[in-house]
């Protein structure tokens, strides 16, 4: 499949620098059953300080994008397009470079705090490991601010935590342990997967609002990946939709909650049940399935399920920006609907 | 009011592991009505999976269930595989409860070899394809293996199972949890549409409290094993009276930017175990606690139409 | 998330093709069962008749005795294959037993549990302690030397292993979600055990039955070394190798051959089990 390139949505502010810069990024698996790509000619921009919210379902390609941002795909991925940081690719680079960059201008919070953190080893040392590798910290230099970042993020008695092991802690404060690990050696972009989505829901009211106030004290910029829409809402200033490995839709968040242009967003915001809207007898859910990952190009990846399908959605639709917005908006559809028109096909 | 198809009075379930006992389940007492749907919700350590495995003896407890004229709990034998028939189940993990080495028609015929084994296999397939097709899978798929399936399809092929025999009740335990969130309203339109078409009642089993509000008309928030509140669905969702529900509610991500913020009411975890025991268990995370808290157990008065456990909650 | 895919029978050969050392042992093993049933059958002579002009041939092409003649003058290649005919026959019969004991034995004890286990697989460990071949020397005093007998004392030994291996193959399939559904609608143990459990372990017991026939064609050997197997002039592959042992210095061709054929069968078998076991194996794929 050759990956075409088009027209980017373009970071239009010209206060603010910008951090990623990604183009046509696609991740592919080769196997004997088939290509499984997960990670369709994918292109953004992220701005310094910016929350970046990118939503879809199992097998859209939200985590795969995460991993290439980090070079963390493995050796089996093919990765083609470009990801730069600061002008910097990522995308092949070398491995020592990318162990530097990794922590200390991009790192990670996964979904499975347990999984994330090392059962064998002390809390503190774990939290210590990359502030010592990448910053040189002694020692105690490396625990003073590893208490001190426990305390940021809102955990008790930070000295006894140091010392306990992961299995001590419940899940909530096993993620804020993966947040300060993240934080230790202050990076630019926080990348989060799913960072939530384990937890109980008013752990999640408190690690969101955690969350927010780490944004606003230190200025990192995030990518949240989830599933949760109503998460995004919370926290993300603009929202990228993914679909099948594409992205779909991308616009400010009060703008896509508001009037979204891409089916699919309008589709999942009515069948999603809300605690804000009355209710309702039947819930407009959007027919059929996901596609699977190694589905091959034939179009729109959405016209089976799409209730606004024309003949037109044969051709794969490209990102384009829509007109009327004045700050970044882009939707991949070929319809040029109205947003009334889209939310009466859905209800 | 339809007379209760299930009445269940102080259910208590222990689990014993390396030695200690855990209780999960620690005297919970509620009715079922036949028709209805009853909403249990909680968070992680409420109790509400082991009350649905209790129900249907999965795992050891005290207390009574009264069912269909007869208490579940101290059946035996042939009297409790009886109750099967008319008492069944849908998990959380749809592909992991279905046998990877059977074919769908041979999952979803199970119960009719074991309740009906007097019907032909003929008889017993075109019963298998018609709730196959009722449930929105095409014959096609009899003779798939599970691991053909997506999560979606095979939640129905779940239903399809349970469903078979038409029983009573069934239990759904966080049927939609692990699903895409554009299938879990197909799925909870599904099972509205069977629960009329069959007259069943349903046990929905969940931790997301928009779900259960599309399905349930009455819903009993759990804590730590003990009831917090049950009420009818408009009262709990527009007017909760115990501070849990209120933190519950408030918490849930609403998607719409203009809204305000997910609030964390309740501090702290919901694993988070009382360093003294006695009095409420919800006092460490509550906003209103107070020294009467941790003294006296609060226990269930009535409120409006529904039932508290708070001493400070309105009225 | 993921569940084992279930592998066609098209898929699994698919598989084990694409393993070189596994089709090399195949054939090889077919090639063997092939003439050892094909060659006794067309060979002109005879496994027990005596040939006393004819002793201690050494192999040659020539001549129509490629294996050359034993003590008894006795043509060696039609000795040889009947050889093969009993060890793969006791070899595969045997494993067959043990195996149907051994799953139903370790899947009862697994799924049941509690008491139940303990009293199955106690009388496994008991088992274990038995010295055996103390054992078929006792039952061959008592009812003579039988064929019937080394089929049965070695059936004694080796579904004791896959027992175990069942039970606990069994344990972790107990705690699965599908094994709770099914008791959830009602199915009674032995149906359980019958239609979920062990479907559910034949990945593992296949494997493990291929390894156990050359254990058990190699512990039917030792008997038969010892002279405690299958009874003159019945030969089994153990007691041309004790034959020929014994006539080491002069006739080493008596030694060789048998004991080249039966490593080669066991060799083969191994290498067909470990290609069965990365075949089926899911993570490899």
């Amino acid at each position: 499949m050759a990956c075409v390139m088009r027209s980017i949505p373009m970071n239009t502010d010209p206060g603010t620098a910008t951090l990623l810069r990604v183009n046509n990024l696609c991740v592919e698996y080769h196997g004997v059953h088939g290509t499984v790509r997960a990670v369709r000619d994918l292109s953004f921009e992220l701005r310094a300080h910016e929350c970046l919210g990118v939503v879809g379902e199992s097998g859209c390609g939200k985590t795969q994008l995460l991993y290439a941002l980090m070079g963390l795909n493995g050796n089996a991925a093919q990765l083609r397009g470009s990801a730069q940081y600061r002008g910097e690719e990522l995308l092949g680079a070398a491995p020592r470079r990318l162990a530097a960059l990794r922590g200390r201008r991009l790192a990670m919070v996964f979904q499975d705090s347990m999984g994330a953190l090392n059962p064998y080893l002390r809390i503190g040392v774990q939290l210590c490991e990359g502030a010592r590798a990448q910053l040189g910290l002694t020692r105690s230099a490396a625990q003073s601010r590893a208490a001190a970042l426990l305390e940021t993020v809102q955990i008790d008695a930070p000295a006894l935590r140091l010392r306990q092991y992961p299995h001590e802690l419940s899940g909530g404060m096993r993620q804020r342990v993966s947040i300060a690990m993240a934080l230790m050696c202050e990076p630019e972009i926080l990348l989060l997967d799913e960072p939530t989505t384990a937890l109980d829901v008013t752990v999640q009211a408190q690690v969101l609002a955690l969350l927010s106030e780490l944004r606003e004290r230190t200025g990192v910029a995030m990518i949240f990946v989830t599933h949760d829409l109503g998460v995004l809402a919370a926290i993300a200033d603009r929202v990228a939709v993914m679909y099948a490995g594409r992205m779909v839709e991308l616009a400010p968040a009060a703008q896509l909650y508001a009037t979204p242009r891409h089916p699919y967003t309008a589709g999942l915001l009515h069948s999603m049940p809300r605690l804000d809207a009355p209710l309702m007898a039947r819930l407009p859910a959007i027919p059929g399935q996901p596609p699977l990952a190694d589905a091959a190009d034939a179009g729109c990846a959405f016209a089976p399920r799409c209730a606004l399908v024309h003949e037109r959605c044969q051709t794969l639709p490209a990102l384009r920006a829509l007109a009327s917005a004045t700050s970044n908006s882009w939707v991949a559809c070929h319809l040029t609907a109205t947003p009334e028109r889209i939310r009466e096909a859905w209800t | 009011m339809s007379a209760a198809l299930l009445e269940v009075h102080n259910l208590v379930v222990r689990y014993r592991a390396r030695g200690r006992t855990q209780v999960a389940v620690d005297g919970v007492s509620f009715e079922l009505g036949a028709g209805e749907s009853l909403g249990l919700v909680g968070e992680s350590g409420s109790g509400k999976s082991s009350i649905a495995r209790a129900l249907l003896r999965l795992v050891p407890a005290s207390g009574v269930a009264q069912f269909a004229g007869s208490d579940l709990l101290q059946l035996r034998g042939a009297a409790l595989r009886a109750t099967r028939e008319h008492l069944q189940i849908i998990f959380q993990d749809p592909l992991a409860a279905l046998d990877p080495r059977m074919r769908i028609a041979e999952i979803v015929g199970e119960p009719l070899r074991e309740f009906r084994p007097q019907l032909p296999a003929s008889e017993r397939r075109a019963l298998v394809r018609s709730m196959l097709e009722r449930v929105g899978l095409d014959a096609m798929h009899l003779d798939r293996y599970p691991h053909e399936f997506s999560g979606g399809q095979a939640q129905r092929i779940g239903i399809a199972r349970a469903l078979v025999l038409r029983p009573r009740l069934l239990l759904c335990d966080e049927p939609v949890a692990s699903l895409d969130v554009s299938i879990t309203a197909q799925i909870v339109n599904l099972l509205r549409d069977l629960k009329t078409e069959f007259g069943l009642s349903l046990l929905f089993i969940a931790h997301d409290l928009a779900t259960v509000r599309q399905v349930c008309e009455r819903v009993m928030v759990l804590y730590r094993g003990q009831l917090m509140e049950i009420a009818p669905r408009e009262q709990l969702y527009s007017a909760p009276r115990h501070p849990y529900t209120r933190a519950l509610l408030a918490a849930v991500p609403t998607p719409d930017p203009a809204h305000a913020r997910p609030a964390a009411l309740a501090v702290g975890e919901p694993g988070t175990v009382a360093t003294e025991p006695g009095g409420c268990v919800f006092r460490q995370r509550c906003p209103l606690a107070a020294a009467r808290c941790a003294s006296e157990m609060p226990s269930l008065r009535a409120t409006g139409s529904g039932l508290v456990a708070c001493h400070y909650a309105d009225p | 998330m993921n569940t084992p895919a279930i592998l066609t029978g098209q898929q699994l050969w698919q598989r084990l093709s694409a393993r070189r050392s596994t089709m090399v042992a195949l054939w090889t093993l077919l090639a063997i069962v092939v003439a050892a049933c094909a060659v006794p059958m067309l060979s002109p002579y005879d496994y027990s008749t005596p040939a006393w002009t004819r002793i201690f041939t050494p192999p040659s092409l020539r001549g129509g005795q490629i294996f050359g003649t034993d003590a008894l003058g006795r043509d060696l290649l039609v000795r040889v294959m009947w050889g093969c005919r009993i060890s793969l026959l006791v070899g595969l019969v045997a494993s067959l037993v043990s195996v149907v004991i051994g799953v139903l034995w370790g899947a009862t004890a697994g799924y049941i549990g509690g008491r139940t286990d303990s009293l199955l697989m106690r009388t496994v460990d008991v088992l274990y302690s038995v010295p055996f071949i103390p054992l078929v020397i006792v039952l061959n005093v008592l009812f003579g030397r039988h064929l019937l007998l080394v089929f049965v004392g070695i059936g004694a030994v080796s579904w004791l292993d896959i027992a175990r291996i069942v039970r606990g193959q069994t344990l972790s399939i107990r705690k699965r979600e599908y094994i709770e559904a099914a008791r959830a609608l009602g199915v009674r143990a032995p149906s359980m055990i019958r239609r979920h459990v062990i479907p559910n372990l034949l990945g593992i017991v296949i494997v493990y039955a291929t390894l156990t026939v050359p254990a058990v064609i190699l512990f039917e050997a030792l008997l038969s070394f010892l002279g405690l197997g299958v009874q003159a002039p019945l030969a089994s592959l153990g007691s041309l190798v004790a034959d020929g042992a014994s006539e080491m210095q002069s006739n080493p061709y008596l030694l060789i051959i048998p004991a080249a054929l039966l490593a080669l069968i066991i060799l083969c078998l191994n290498h067909l089990g470990d290609g069965l076991r990365d075949a089926l194996d899911p993570h490899e794929h």
